[in-house]
């Protein structure tokens, strides 16, 4: 799983590097953990404030079941939480590192809020990690995010599919590269029956896009006759929606980090009664800590839907 | 000892400097990028009527009331072309049938004072429309509606829209249903349906999308409205009550708003 949500580097220039070093640096380097940046080896034991020693996501045995920190209540966990994981760029910049070196801690804090998702009884996690905003970057960085998104799934499906977590990505895959599209269908169909924890990652996704889609296939449906213009509901929309491949479509909680005030086209039928929470901290920087602030706000809060509570 | 009209005269004093303060502050954040649309989600008028002690169902309502012409007021001198209002969702219909009743007869009560309004001229220039599924209102008051929007028709100076029987999946479903009406007639091929033929078919589909959200009694979510419009929009949330909303709360959302401008535009050439 790869943080692939990237902020618009302000400064950070492609046309400063030669695209053929560029290439020849990552053709070289097939590990997707090996960084591309000579000051990232020197960094990493003394600035780095994610433990890159956790390297694996491991759930439980029974003697290390973590319990619940005791701020949370467990009957008011969320079923489903979203999460926009932004940041990463800027907290690459801030340390004087590359854009990748970010994603790459930004791949360690989602590590670890996978495993306190499924050790604390959360149901869904969805992950905004490629927006269909981002087809405007660098056609190389755009080639470059795939690639890793690719190596990170290979590297890391083996340890989720052991720890029974189901992995679904859902977005318009019809730009997607072909050997990243056959590693997802593996990775869908090998983890499809795995029942702990569901990991969604949404990648060339966009809320319009998902209702947009689900509108065309019913459309479509009205024009072969199989229903009738007057049968179009709310039910029906959410059947058709990319969402439709988990029993809690609906997030109870979204969480976006960086400080950004905004859902910027994520999900969007779905976010109907979510509670939002803005953090501030940047996307590796979140961890166990922000993590814990959110799911409290979230159980402190008061949910109507819309009715009454006398 | 004041005589009625020294009292009314130094109210009149005290408005006119009230006046001047606020033309002055505007004009100071008229410096800078101001909202096309500003919408608001107008929370927390039952738990002011209990705050306060005030008797009656709607009494809170009523003192929302009182907060949305002022505020209506505000929004034109800043110069904010368009307002949206979120007065009362499809979802708010699960509420105890006495008080959808009460909240529904002072709406009408409302429209109706505002119709005599535009009758008698002075509506100073501002547009009402109402978004939602109005076929789900009665019968009256959706002849009210009907009536004020033609009666506002030719004003510009601000329009308002009143949502009203709106949530964003209602919006959604018709939209869906009259884009496949248009689109399932032409020939046998596949159904081209775009982002923008379900756009237009949306209830708001008449105003630009709202570049700022407000939402008023501490919560922290968009409550199904406007969440397709709202997508890229500034999400800002205080802790006041809507009937407490005043000038300050506005003009700090204004300058929140405008801090922020720099990412909205840079994500907005993106879109």
């Amino acid at each position: 799983m790869l943080s692939l949500r990237v902020r618009p580097p302000t400064s950070f220039d492609f046309r400063r590097f030669n695209v053929r070093d560029l290439e020849r640096r990552w053709r070289l380097s097939r590990d997707c953990f090996l960084s591309f940046s000579p000051k990232f080896e020197e960094n990493r034991g003394v600035r780095f404030g994610v433990k890159s020693s956790k390297s694996e996501v491991s759930f439980t045995a029974a003697e290390e079941e973590e319990t619940l920190p005791e701020e949370l209540q467990p009957e008011l966990m969320p079923k489903h939480v979203a999460i926009i994981m932004d940041g990463n760029g800027r907290w690459a910049k801030n340390r004087g590192l590359q854009p990748w070196d970010g994603h790459r801690a930004g791949v360690e804090a989602l590590k670890e809020i996978v495993e306190l998702s499924g050790k604390w009884g959360i149901q869904v996690l969805t992950v905004f990690a490629f927006s269909t905003d981002n087809w405007i970057r660098p056609r190389i960085e755009i080639d470059f995010l795939f690639s890793l998104f690719e190596r990170s799934l290979k590297s890391e499906f083996q340890n989720l599919a052991k720890n029974n977590v189901r992995i679904s990505i859902i977005g318009d895959s019809s730009k997607l590269p072909k050997s990243l599209l056959r590693v997802i269908n593996e990775v869908e169909e090998v983890t499809k029956n795995n029942t702990r924890l569901q990991l969604i990652v949404a990648v060339g996704y966009s809320g319009k896009y998902d209702v947009l889609q689900a509108c065309r296939g019913i459309a479509q449906r009205v024009k072969d006759g199989e229903i009738e213009v007057e049968e179009i509901d709310e039910r029906l929309i959410e059947e058709e929606l990319e969402t439709n491949c988990t029993e809690f479509p609906y997030p109870d909680l979204l969480i976006r980090t960086s400080g950004e005030l905004r859902v910027s086209n994520f999900l969007l039928w779905q976010l109907a009664y979510t509670e939002l929470f803005f953090a501030q901290e940047l996307w590796p920087d979140f961890g166990r800590s922000g993590f814990i602030e959110a799911l409290t706000s979230f159980q402190q809060r008061q949910r109507r839907f819309g009715g009454r509570k006398s | 000892m004041n005589t009625q009209e020294e009292v009314g005269e130094f109210t009149q004093i005290f408005n006119a400097l009230m006046s001047l303060m606020r033309k002055f502050i505007f004009k100071v954040l008229c410096v800078g990028p101001i909202p096309t649309n500003i919408s608001f989600i107008m929370d927390g008028n039952r738990r002011f009527a209990k705050k306060r002690n005030l008797e009656g169902l709607d009494a809170g309502h009523r003192a929302g009331f009182i907060s949305v012409k002022y505020i209506l007021q505000y929004c034109k001198e800043i110069g904010v072309p368009y307002v949206t209002l979120y007065a009362f969702g499809m979802d708010n219909f699960k509420r105890g049938p006495e008080e959808v009743k009460c909240v529904m007869d002072l709406m009408l009560e409302k429209v109706e004072l505002t119709i005599d309004q535009a009758v008698s001229g002075n509506m100073n220039g501002v547009r009402i429309i109402f978004a939602g599924d109005l076929n789900s209102l009665n019968e009256r008051f959706r002849a009210a509606t009907q009536k004020l929007m033609k009666l506002t028709e030719e004003n510009r100076d601000l329009i308002v829209v009143v949502c009203v029987a709106y949530s964003t999946s209602v919006e959604i479903v018709h939209a869906v249903r009259d884009s496949c009406v248009r689109k399932c007639k032409n020939g046998d091929g596949p159904v081209a349906l775009e982002l923008s033929d379900v756009e237009e078919c949306m209830y708001t589909s008449v105003v630009p999308v709202p570049d700022l959200v407000i939402r008023t009694g501490g919560g922290d979510r968009l409550s199904n409205f406007m969440t397709w419009q709202t997508s890229r929009s500034l999400l800002h949330r205080t802790e006041a009550l809507w009937p407490e909303l005043g000038l300050w709360h506005l003009v700090w959302a204004i300058l929140k708003f405008q801090r922020m401008q720099d990412c909205l535009q840079k994500k907005k050439k993106f879109h």
